[in-house]
């Protein structure tokens, strides 16, 4: 293909492009719904896929197989992470105007301007060779294309860097404020996108299914050749390091490359498309890679050792077969790749550049010499327009120098270290309030000279440039400090060996400088303003400014950087929307924050704050009280809600508390009751027997058959009395469960008739029949055998007590059921009364007609019985239909269940 | 006519003892099981001094004590209150009822007798 | 409304928290511990095993990725 033809086309591509971009510009104007969804969104953050992507990688993989991948995972994986991280920083951005990387890092870090100035140098180097592997490419394939090598002096790639500095001048430096969205870009970035994925997507099918046959049989061929076949695997363990090292690298690039976050962050139009974006750029990513490995095998099988350069063929195949059209397809993709990267790096950079370096110098003399009243919008324009010149020509200089010693990857790789050094104060900043602006040029400055030693400086010796003795024997000789081998650590590849040095003295020099250094009042404002941007309240430092300012003087100043329309356009929107303070002549706090923000699109925010302190003269000082006030306050906001907390969780105890006291007081009132009605049952039996034994001590003349009657009643009383001591031990053994149970397997119809029979005499003394209704077979249960006889001899005694002599009638059953057993007595006495039946198992509660007679016993009976059933998980009840006696009875479950077996509880109705 | 001395209680056995103790001493003793059966007692013919209980079914020693002492006609009889529980506010409250005297259960035979015959003779 | 304001943060967050998750998973996904149970060298269905492996994974935890990310984005 004539040169001539190629460059047409190629300019045509670069006119299409810029077309889309103006067009996009003039839709925001027309109709205000610029090209700008998520899918757009999405399709801008594939800018990340460069040269290095669309010839870089097959070149990787057609010596090191899958290693190009990790490239492309480490930015997978962070994309899951984009809702919090980016999410954040759009957020952050937003509030504080940001316009670039170096912007974000200086203003988290108290707006400091030597910050920025860092973040833009280390940028500016660490991308120059970034983007000379563009124009490399670029140069490199266009030449391969005519088949024309130009040696002069202004070969290809000086003409393709002048051509890519036109256009990035005309996508984004046409406009002062850097922090408007460029949609335009956007739109052309997001159509470069899909070119260079169809692209290759096309030069993949065609090599894969036209040029052999499918994926199965271009492995099966690789597989047949050894030496293509190891591409497969990993060649050693050494290979897992790097891969998790480029892993890592990518994934701190994905947010760090200054392009990436212009597109990421600055040129955000809705923070919602960041959730979009996390499954979106990973698939645009997937596709991009799909062919990678096929075409790096034909590569391999077609060009066996015929001088190809691996890096080229994407093109070099279609071109073999005579494919021109592919060839052409192939080329423009690279192109589309190529312009995408270089339009948005240069223009970010450009606009650190400005903001940082070449502003500060320019502002400190305008404020000296205060010159003539000429805006300074324009200059502004024309710094950031040489910048990208500049940059361009670095690149080329870089490309010159380097020649053929590099592959593209390894140049891009280089750069991806350069920008890392930027993922610890970036994240660091996001997350951790205590990193200081000490600690942020520590650690940039010892990450930056360490990759600067172990990695650029190298490259440089490898072209020539510099002497190559300080990398083979290290400088002075000093094997210790070479640079591909730092402190002795041989064995690694350049890349890992140089993150891990670079990144260890700056995260560690980063944290140790910020846990010593003091944070000043604006770095703590800033710190909290990023950390907390989750939950921060909007409206920035303006409350912090107690600035006397006029708004003709803001104006003025405002009109200098922007421009006297622009000025006026956005002074007059403020007061529109906002009630500018009563006095016209005074600024309040909002409007000198609004001059500020103003500024900080055009100069960066670190300078604009410069700048406006200046006119407004807002004091520092102040700002220290107000931070102690806010300090104050929001330690006082804590300590009130932990104290509403607190209060509601003392509440609560009290509420418990009060409840457990009055279970408590009622349980010993009930102790004291117990206690005096224990004592009166005492004493009653005990009067008896101190009076008879009084009387008879006292009158020896009564005569016998009296005596015989007084000394009955002592035995009679002392036997009431043992009886009584052992129900109340037995009862306070069953309540403090100290008690053993002796649980066997019993026959219950035995101990049954055994119980009977013991209570025998007392039925025959009184005349009262007793009937038992018992199983013909044993019953067995799992019992304790003395105290069931117990509770049945308890219900019987009772019965008897209430039932009249001779026509007194008493019935024992017992029942064997599935579940368990019931026994029940039934009389033919009185019955109880109704009211009476919940409470006759309480202590001391006998039921009885006491005008007549007072039933003989203790009281303690039944209370007993209720006590033993319950150990014994059952349950005891008394029915007493009028006019039918009563019946007691009680059931016994087959298995007791454990819970109520010596565990201190007794049965569900205690 | 000798001196006639009502006791009251619910415990056969202690009424026992007293009325052996009563008659021995020299005096006309009644018996009631409960406080009702001791105030129809008294309406029937005025004793002398009443031996009560406190504990006892349906109307209690207090009670008897306060009804008696609120009806003027009955106002010369003394009373006696026999009592399992020997605490200090039971005793004070007998007293605040009219009561002329406490004695706690289980008391001494020879006291209580001396008591009675403190309270039926006066000394001369 | 604020209390709708609330819910929507927490909302927004149950989703970075579940993103978060899925990183982790990502992350565990492609490191040694699986990487080198697919370093074999064999083939499946004309493939390489290795290269199966990651591109599968790397669709699989893209679709999860997805999944979580798009559900959260009807309110």
């Amino acid at each position: 293909m004539s040169t001539g033809a190629l460059a047409l086309v190629s300019l045509l591509y670069l006119l299409v492009l810029f077309a889309i971009a103006y067009g996009g510009d003039r839709r925001v104007g027309l109709t205000g719904r610029p090209l700008s969804g998520p899918w757009i969104y999405s399709l801008s953050l594939a800018v990340y896929c460069t040269s290095w992507t669309f010839f870089g990688s097959v070149g990787l993989a057609s010596s090191r197989g899958l290693m190009f991948l990790p490239i492309y995972l480490g930015p997978t994986l962070m994309a899951a992470l984009w809702p919090m991280v980016v999410g954040k920083m759009i957020r952050i951005g937003r509030a504080e105007r940001i316009t670039s990387i170096a912007d974000f890092i200086s203003s988290r870090y108290g707006k400091s301007h030597s910050v920025g100035a860092l973040v833009t140098g280390i940028a500016i180097i660490g991308i120059v060779p970034y983007i000379s592997l563009q124009l490399k490419a670029v140069s490199d394939t266009f030449e391969l294309l005519t088949h024309e090598t130009t040696a002069n002096l202004f070969d290809t790639a000086f003409y393709v860097t002048v051509i890519l500095a036109a256009f990035s001048i005309l996508f984004g430096a046409r406009h002062i404020d850097a922090s408007e969205h460029h949609r335009g870009m956007v739109s052309a970035i997001a159509f470069e996108s899909v070119v260079k994925l169809a692209a290759f997507l096309l030069v993949g099918g065609l090599v894969t299914y036209s040029f052999h046959d499918g994926f199965g049989d271009l492995f099966a061929q690789a597989a047949a050749r050894p030496d293509i076949a190891q591409l497969f695997t990993f060649a050693g363990s050494g290979d897992y390091g790097t891969w998790i090292s480029l892993t890592l690298l990518s994934m701190m690039a994905i947010i760090c490359l200054p392009r990436q976050f212009q597109v990421a962050v600055v040129e955000n139009v809705d923070e919602a498309h960041v959730r979009r974006a996390a499954w979106l750029f990973p698939l645009y990513l997937i596709l991009i890679n799909l062919f990678v490995l096929p075409i790096a095998l034909a590569g391999r099988l077609a060009f066996a050792d015929q001088g190809v350069d691996p890096d080229t063929f994407v093109l070099a195949l279609p071109l073999a077969k005579d494919s021109a059209v592919f060839a052409t397809i192939a080329f423009l993709g690279g192109l589309s790749a190529a312009t995408g990267m270089v339009i948005v790096e240069t223009i970010a950079l450009a606009t650190m550049f400005s903001n940082y370096i070449a502003m500060p110098l320019l502002v400190r003399g305008y404020l000296a010499f205060a010159p003539g009243r000429d805006s300074l919008s324009g200059v502004v324009l024309a710094i950031r327009r040489l910048a990208i010149v500049g940059f361009l020509l670095l690149g080329y200089l870089y490309a010159r120098l380097t020649g053929e010693n590099f592959t593209l990857v390894g140049i891009g790789l280089m750069s991806f270290t350069a920008v890392a050094q930027f993922a610890p104060v970036l994240l660091g900043g996001l997350f951790w309030r205590g990193g200081s602006k000490a600690g942020a040029l520590a650690g940039l400055a010892a990450g930056f000279l360490l990759w600067a030693y172990t990695l650029f400086l190298p490259s440089l010796a490898r072209s020539g440039v510099l002497p190559s003795s300080f990398t083979e024997w290290g400088p002075f000789g000093m094997a210790l400090l070479k640079p591909g081998a730092l402190f002795g650590l041989a064995g690694m590849e350049a890349v890992p060996h140089a993150l891990m040095w670079s990144m260890i003295a700056n995260i560690g020099c980063y944290v140790l400088v910020s846990l010593i250094s003091e944070q000043s009042a604006i770095e703590r404002i800033q710190a909290s303003q990023f950390v907390d941007s989750f939950n921060a309240v909007p409206g920035g430092t303006s409350q912090f400014w107690r600035g006397n300012a006029t708004i003709s003087d803001l104006q003025a100043l405002a009109a200098r950087f922007v421009g006297a329309e622009h000025a006026e356009a956005a002074f007059r929107g403020f007061s529109q929307t906002r009630r500018i303070s009563p006095n016209p002549d005074e600024a309040n706090p909002e409007l000198v924050e609004f001059t500020e923000r103003l500024l900080a699109g055009a100069i960066g925010t670190a300078t604009a704050r410069v700048v406006v302190a200046s006119v407004a003269k807002g004091e520092i000082v102040s700002l220290h009280e107000v931070m102690d006030i806010l300090d104050e306050n929001s330690q006082v906001i804590a300590y009130s809600h932990k104290l509403e907390q607190k209060s509601k969780e003392l509440e609560t105890t009290t509420a418990e508390l009060r409840a457990a006291y009055e279970k408590l007081s009622d349980l010993s009132r009930l102790k004291d009751e117990f206690i005096a009605t224990v004592t009166h049952e005492l004493r009653t039996p005990l009067t008896s027997i101190r009076s008879f034994s009084e009387i008879l001590f006292d009158n020896p003349q009564v005569d016998l058959s009296q005596r015989q009657e007084f000394l009955g009643i002592v035995i009679k009383e002392s036997e009431r009395l043992t009886r009584l001591i052992n129900q109340v031990l037995d009862l306070a053994k069953l309540e403090a469960d100290t008690d053993t149970w002796d649980l066997v397997d019993s026959d219950l119809v035995q101990v049954m008739e055994d119980a009977a029979s013991s209570v025998g005499q007392l039925f025959k003394d009184k005349g009262v029949a007793l009937d038992l209704d018992l199983p013909a077979q044993p019953v067995h249960l799992e019992t304790d055998r003395d105290r069931f006889s117990q509770v049945v001899i308890n219900l019987l005694s009772n019965a008897v007590k209430f039932c009249d002599p001779q026509t007194g009638r008493v019935q024992v059953s017992l029942r064997d059921q599935a579940d368990g057993i019931t026994v029940s007595v039934r009389d033919n006495g009185p019955g109880i009364p109704d009211w009476a039946c919940e409470k006759v198992f309480d202590k001391f509660q006998q039921v009885g007609d006491t005008m007549t007679s007072k039933p003989a016993g203790t009281g303690l009976g039944l209370t007993i019985s209720r006590n033993i059933v319950s150990h014994l998980g059952g349950r005891i009840w008394v029915e007493s239909p009028p006019g039918q006696g009563a019946m007691f009875a009680f059931f016994l479950p087959r298995i007791p269940s454990d819970g109520n077996l010596g565990a201190g509880s007794i049965g569900p109705d205690h | 006519m000798a001196r006639s001395v009502l006791i009251v209680d619910d415990e056969p056995n202690i009424v026992i003892s007293l009325e052996f103790l009563v008659r021995q001493a020299g005096y006309e003793s009644r018996i009631a099981r409960d406080g009702d059966a001791a105030l129809a007692a008294v309406a029937e013919r005025l004793p002398d001094l009443i031996l009560l209980d406190v504990m006892m079914p349906k109307r209690d020693g207090y009670d008897v004590c306060q009804t008696i002492r609120a009806n003027p006609a009955w106002a010369g009889v003394r009373i006696i209150m026999l009592t399992a529980r020997g605490r200090e506010i039971d005793r004070e409250k007998g007293f605040a009822l009219g009561v002329d005297d406490y004695v706690t259960k289980p008391f001494s035979t020879r006291e209580v007798v001396e008591l009675i015959k403190h309270y039926l003779e006066p000394a001369p | 409304m604020p209390h709708r304001r609330a819910f929507r943060l927490r909302k927004s967050k149950a989703v970075r928290d579940k993103l978060a998750a899925a990183f982790l998973l990502g992350a565990a996904l492609f490191t040694p511990p699986l990487l080198m149970l697919f370093m074999n060298g064999g083939m499946v269905a004309g493939v390489p095993v290795f290269a199966l492996y990651v591109f599968s994974a790397w669709i699989g935890l893209t679709g999860v990725v997805a999944l979580i990310a798009e559900k959260g984005e009807g309110d």
